[in-house]
């Protein structure tokens, strides 16, 4: 007697806690301690993307998340890393989340690498881009401009972005 | 909604200051060291990003339920439902509940030892009201008219696990009845 | 078409960096906001996907045998525009079990591209119907969702007409015809004494071959018995919804009746007894008692296809009393009956006592699907004995068959008590 087995497929969730791991990788060349606290993070998120349960998935995601903010407070400098733990996070969440939805539509003994493949390589471009066009910010505005300026613009930009989501 | 309008408010304040910033350096120096603002600011993001959260929370996850088409039908085993009046007149506030059971019970009790215990049905009636047709204390308890008062020991238990002396007593008759039955 | 919602709540990605970028003066932070904005902008470029599929289907067998195992595959071509995520269920009958592979795809399919699945599938009897299949279509980011029906081309139906089981032989109850001085054996049409005997006809069953002059002689010759000592048998199975219970193998009391009644009726007909068969239970069906290569035909195919005897259960309302009216109504007056019944409540224990009382003897046939240590099970296990006692001092004969057992050693055990 077959039933039918709701449990995300197991690429997209390896692949989704790689991303996350990187991310953490990334903290931990800011501050190891920071590290420390994103990699409870990434096993809550394993639980999840393994298990089947989005709250894990975010809850594990937002904790690296956090964990990337927090290492660029500890060096101010340390944009590039914390721009793309960043990224990473946010990458590792959408493939989570993915896979879980998958695994609910389409279970665990399906064939899904298309739908995982196009998906994954779209949402590691997005972060990409992510990335590219803050490190361009960050070039561009780190010539002299007062820093009240770039901070109230930047702000505000996002701000108006975020009323209009 | 109105927070919307907040951070669109608060947006287009704080794109227009800051390329008047940009524009004219010489105001940044007034404001650009303003701690007080700079923490508003802060905090008022700090506050938008509970928001979105709370937002998620709050919205629901729409997408389409799809059918189990897997596995055939089952069925469930003979009793099943028995098991679940049973449950159910156990946690009953109603007397009544547990009342009707038994005295369905009892009748079925009645045919097994009229059946396969050698009773007559006015010897079989007795034994039930006095609880002498079975060994099991719990068991006898459940028809007889008298009901012995369990030891300290047992009420404590109970209390723990929860278990109604009713859900208890009952099982009891029923495997006795059963083993009598089998054993004819 | 559906907001999945997903990505609802993004924006506190940008909001809490410029918070943490604000709060500790931390400009760096504020960079990684950008992540925000940039998922967000995806997940706002939604574009609402219109699938546009044709599905193909194709069933390896679609008259299998019972528990043989058939293969379907679904080939499905994108007639539209690019769906980067589209996830496919096809429409599985609701009593075939899916043993291998999985009715389910996820893929991303280019314009004009075919994509292909293939599961395994194991049939009960009867006629099953393939539904159309079911496709779910995302956007690339995942936010909105689009799901629809698509009819598919191909096969669509699975017939499976299961093989009469094989028993040696099935005892009958002595009756008095309606001719004066006539009483048929126990051993139904196969009396002590016979008629003449001719020579042996191709499909003449062999449990009425002449085995002393086979011996003797070597040849091969039928006993032909007075057509008036064949028995009539009418074989009736409880099909009503509370029959469909499940023992310890899985296998509802349903489905070991109708295997029964197609093993008891390949025997009768073989000992050459005239056998029909009737449903006890809102779906009604009848097929008056008849001999023959095609009447052993029809009830193998009634057995299989008709709606009455299918595996799953009715949910119309069943009248027992027009039932029986109509069943007494439609009985050969000389005709016994042979009742399939897990006898789990009292419904059809009543019904054959009433037969039995009009001058039809009855046999059950009892497949036991009790078990278990649950207190309601060992309950129901305690009043089916009573039943199945009450049944039997009415004069009823019941055959007791225990689950996991073949119907032949539980009618071999049987016999030898009825004997007694």
């Amino acid at each position: 007697m077959t039933e039918f087995d709701a449990t995300p497929p197991r690429n997209t969730a390896t692949a989704a806690t790689v991303a996350l791991t990187l991310a953490t990788v990334f903290v931990a060349t800011v501050s190891t301690g920071v590290a420390a606290i994103a990699a409870v993070g990434v096993l809550v998120f394993a639980y999840g993307a393994f298990a089947g349960s989005r709250l894990s998935v975010t809850a594990g995601a937002a904790v690296v998340f956090l964990a990337a903010l927090l290492a660029a407070v500890a060096l101010r400098g340390a944009v590039f890393a914390s721009l793309a733990a960043g990224a990473l996070a946010v990458a590792a969440w959408d493939l989570g989340e993915h896979g879980i939805g998958l695994g609910e539509h389409v279970g665990a003994d399906a064939r899904t690498r298309n739908a995982e493949l196009v998906h994954a390589t779209v949402t590691f471009a997005v972060a990409t881009v992510a990335v590219a066009a803050g490190y361009a910010v960050y070039l561009v505005g780190a010539d002299g401009r007062p820093v009240a300026a770039v901070v109230l613009l930047a702000a505000g930009a996002l701000a108006l972005f975020g009323a209009l989501r | 909604m109105n927070t919307r309008a907040v951070a669109l408010a608060v947006g287009v304040a704080a794109v227009a200051l800051g390329v008047v910033f940009v524009v004219a350096p010489g105001f940044a120096g007034t404001l650009g060291t303003n701690r007080t603002a700079i923490f508003a600011l802060g905090a008022l993001a700090l506050l938008l990003g509970v928001r979105a959260g709370s937002a998620r929370r709050a919205a629901s996850r729409e997408s389409a339920s799809l059918p189990e088409v897997e596995s055939r039908v089952t069925f469930d085993r003979p009793g099943a439902d028995r098991t679940d009046r049973l449950r159910t007149a156990a946690s009953s506030r109603m007397n009544r509940d547990r009342r009707e059971l038994r005295e369905d019970l009892r009748e079925t009790a009645m045919s097994v030892l009229t059946a396969y215990g050698g009773y007559t049905t006015a010897d079989a009636e007795a034994a039930l009201r006095d609880g002498t047709w079975t060994d099991d204390p719990h068991a006898a308890a459940f028809f007889a008219r008298t009901t012995p008062t369990r030891p300290l020991r047992i009420q404590l238990r109970d209390v723990v696990r929860g278990t109604a002396a009713f859900d208890r007593r009952a099982t009891r008759a029923v495997a006795e009845l059963s083993a009598i039955a089998e054993e004819a | 078409m559906t907001e999945t919602e997903r990505w609802r709540g993004i924006a506190a990605v940008t909001f809490v960096s410029a918070a943490v970028a604000l709060l500790f003066t931390a400009p760096g932070a504020l960079l990684v906001g950008v992540v925000g904005g940039a998922y967000a902008g995806y997940a706002r470029f939604d574009t609402e996907p219109s699938p546009d599929l044709s599905i193909e289907r194709e069933v390896s067998d679609s008259t299998p045998a019972r528990d043989d195992e058939v293969e379907v595959a679904v080939t499905v071509r994108n007639d539209g525009g690019f769906l980067p995520d589209l996830r496919l269920l096809d429409g599985v009958p609701d009593a075939v079990e899916v043993t291998g592979g999985s009715p389910r795809l996820a893929t991303a399919l280019r314009a004009g591209k075919e994509a292909s699945f293939s599961y395994l599938v194991e049939a009960p009897r009867g006629d099953h119907e393939f539904g159309d299949l079911t496709a779910v279509a995302r956007d690339i980011a995942g936010s909105v969702e689009v799901e629809t029906t698509v009819a598919v081309d191909g096969d669509d139906t699975i017939r499976c007409v299961p093989e009469l089981d094989t028993i040696d032989g099935f005892p009958l109850r002595s009756q008095a015809t309606r001719q004066v001085g006539r009483l048929t054996t126990n051993e139904g049409g196969t009396g002590v004494e016979f008629h003449a005997t001719r020579e042996y006809r191709r499909g003449d069953p062999l449990s009425r071959l002449d085995w002393q002059r086979l011996a003797r002689t070597g040849e091969l010759s039928t006993v032909e018995f007075r057509e008036e000592r064949a028995g009539t048998v009418v074989l009736v199975v409880d099909t009503r919804e509370s029959a469909y219970v499940a023992d310890a193998d899985e296998e509802s009391a349903v489905d070991r009746s109708v295997g029964a009644a197609g093993a008891v009726a390949s025997a009768l007909l073989d000992a050459g007894d005239r056998v029909g068969l009737a449903s006890c239970g809102p779906r009604t069906a009848w097929l008056a008692p008849g001999l023959g290569r095609d009447h052993r035909q029809r009830l193998r195919q009634s057995l299989a296809l008709d709606d009455a005897f299918a595996p799953t259960p009715p949910d119309e309302p069943f009248f027992s009393r027009t039932t029986l009216v109509r069943l007494l109504g439609r009985l050969p007056s000389d005709a016994q009956v042979v009742c399939f019944t897990p006898l789990v409540d009292d419904g059809v224990a009543a019904f054959a006592r009433q037969l039995d009382a009009h001058g039809h003897p009855v046999t059950v046939v009892s497949p036991d699907p009790t078990g278990g240590s649950e207190v309601g099970e060992t309950l129901a296990r305690v009043e089916r004995r009573l039943r199945i006692r009450d049944v039997r001092r009415a004069g009823v004969r019941v055959l007791d068959w225990a689950a996991g057992t073949p119907l032949a050693v539980a009618l071999a055990t049987a016999e030898r008590r009825w004997r007694t």
